[in-house]
């Protein structure tokens, strides 16, 4: 079994209307995949519904060749900045630990071990000097470090991201393609959502083009095509509704 | 003071009972309001009234766990309600708790209206419901309280981590392998439990209010989530206490208008003055930014364009003096001083 994610038939619909349909994905072990798309392509949904968080009418989704379940410890999800509100009461070290809560299970406490797992994440993302600073303080690039930061404390097989390049400050997007190639160097997979097509060349060596439908998929100087992406990007205009469920 | 308070049993028990119920209330309104769910609460609490007269006229007795046990089957049924609703209407939250908040209300108030005209002389107690009174506390009451306040108290502490995550990122919890709709059910459950025990001391309509107020003003004041349920219990302690003291000592003051006085007050004085967050502060604060920027406006001006500027332009010559400024060939730079003190000057103003 060499595939990280394997999604076979995966359609969800809020109403009738599918926002995602009929995705068959195969993302090998270790894989740096972009996931790339038109605004209401479905690209946060289709993170969300292979982790389950959105219904699903039909699909199935396996890692590493077993149901989410009993993989889930080695799955961390990176959620979009802005889905929480950061004008809660907390530090930025009390936000990476929550990457630990998983390990840590339910009623009991963090450990000193945990704190130092923490303490070497922060570092990884240049941030050890904001460990106590409260996170409404940070600026945009900062706060997606933390996120990156809670992420890599869950010691995960594969990642997640929602958007993780979106509105940070030219350091923070330095660091983060860092932490994706050695993420890759450590052979974890890695599928994040992207919208920047000036960069996928340089930062991924697999993309999803994805519109509604799994447009093309593979190894980016394969089928990061002009023609392919011109078609990923016109098929939305075949489909009225461009609202984004993001 | 104390003796006096030893001295007279009904006030210790009054004390005693309004104690716990502010600090249980102050420590759950904190979730309840960084999950931006303050209006679930005041439906809850108005729901419970058809349910305290319903298992009034049922029954027939006025029994405190009784009519408790009315009022939280009543108030789990409009959560349900609420829930059915949502999954298959469209209708926005706020709209259709205020609706359900609203039409429960008016039913109790009916059926209330109903029971006394019947000319039950037992129901006029019922009326107390409205608006709270502690004066008729009853050593069985506290133990009611001081029970479920407690136990509600104990879950806050077991899944402290739990709600927190919860609160803060649902949807990475459950990417975790948390059940959020157990944490979800848990929240309810409390919500449920506090209102229950609450209502007959501050009064279906005003309960919300000693649920929020105390974290509204908690939160002026710290930016810790632990510290944040210290004072938000503390202020709820010092309200239930101060509110029912003060109604107890006159016939026919009801207790949660006094209650929500002294919230209010609380809630006045952190918006105003509380550091950092408070509005006194922002007005200092902005005040000092104008006039720093209208005197450093060329110094920010080069941290951030990083052009030099023409000597002869040079705004101000004891930049010069202060060596934040240097003229190389004519042209006015900032030294590295310069450059850390605009940086300073700007994070300020990021806070």
């Amino acid at each position: 079994m060499n595939n990280a994610i394997k999604i076979f038939d995966l359609t969800v619909s809020y109403d009738l209307k599918p926002v995602l349909w009929d995705i068959d994905l195969e993302i090998p072990l270790g894989a740096l995949v972009a996931v790339v798309g038109p605004n209401g392509a479905g690209k946060s949904t289709l993170i969300q519904a292979i982790l389950g968080l959105v219904k699903r009418v039909s699909g199935e989704v396996s890692f590493l060749g077993k149901p989410y379940q009993s993989v889930q410890k080695r799955i961390a999800y990176v959620p979009q900045r802005g889905s929480v509100d950061w004008d809660f009461p907390t530090t930025v070290e009390d936000v990476v630990l929550m990457g630990r809560y998983g390990h840590i299970g339910w009623i009991k406490r963090p450990t000193k071990k945990d704190r130092e797992k923490v303490v070497d994440a922060l570092k990884k993302v240049d941030m050890l000097e904001f460990k106590h600073r409260q996170i409404s303080e940070l600026s945009g690039g900062q706060q997606q470090r933390v996120f990156l930061a809670r992420a890599l404390v869950q010691e995960a097989d594969i990642y997640l991201m929602d958007e993780p390049f979106v509105g940070v400050d030219a350091k923070t997007e330095k660091a983060i393609v860092l932490l994706l190639k050695e993420l890759k160097d450590e052979n974890k997979t890695v599928v994040v959502v992207h919208h920047d097509l000036q960069t996928v060349k340089a930062y991924f060596d697999y993309v999803t083009l994805l519109n509604r439908k799994v447009i093309a998929f593979g190894r980016v100087e394969d089928v990061f095509t002009d023609e392919l992406v011109k078609k990923t990007y016109q098929a939305h205009s075949l489909i009225k509704n461009g609202e984004d469920h993001a | 003071m104390p003796n006096f308070i030893l001295e007279n049993y009904t006030l210790f028990i009054i004390v005693l009972g309004t104690l716990f119920l502010g600090l249980v209330n102050g420590v759950l309104g904190v979730f309840t309001v960084l999950k931006k769910q303050a209006l679930v609460g005041d439906a809850l609490s108005h729901a419970t009234l058809p349910g305290v007269v319903l298992a009034f006229m049922f029954t027939g007795v006025k029994d405190m766990w009784v009519l408790l046990l009315g009022a939280s089957i009543s108030s789990i049924v409009a959560m349900l309600l609420i829930e059915g609703i949502k999954r298959v209407s469209k209708s926005k939250d706020d709209a259709l708790l205020s609706l359900i908040l609203a039409s429960f209300f008016g039913v109790g108030q009916v059926l209330l209206l109903l029971v006394q005209s019947g000319g039950n002389s037992t129901a006029s107690g019922l009326q107390n419901f409205i608006f709270g009174q502690a004066a008729t506390m009853l050593l069985s009451d506290v133990y009611l309280i001081t029970g479920v306040a407690l136990f509600v108290l104990l879950l806050v502490f077991l899944f402290y981590k739990e709600l927190k995550l919860f609160v803060f990122n649902r949807d990475y919890f459950y990417s975790l392998g948390f059940s959020s709709t157990l944490m979800s059910g848990l929240l309810t459950l409390m919500t449920v439990l506090v209102v229950t025990i609450s209502i007959r001391t501050v009064g279906v309509i005003l309960m919300s209010a000693f649920l929020i107020a105390p974290s509204v003003s908690s939160r002026q004041w710290s930016n810790r989530l632990v510290t944040n349920l210290f004072l938000a219990g503390l202020f709820g302690m010092i309200s239930g206490v101060g509110g029912s003291l003060i109604s107890s000592q006159t016939t026919n003051l009801p207790t949660g208008p006094v209650i929500v006085l002294f919230l209010s007050l609380i809630v006045v004085v952190s918006l105003f003055f509380a550091p950092k967050r408070g509005i006194i502060h922002h007005a200092v604060q902005l005040r000092r930014h104008k006039r720093d920027l209208a005197k450093y406006y060329q110094l920010i001006h080069l941290y951030e364009v990083k052009e030099p500027v023409l000597a002869i332009n040079l705004s101000d010559v004891a930049f010069l003096e202060q060596e934040l400024v240097e003229i190389v060939d004519d042209k006015v730079t900032l030294t590295l001083k310069g450059g850390q003190f605009v940086e300073r000057l700007l994070r300020r103003d990021q806070q």
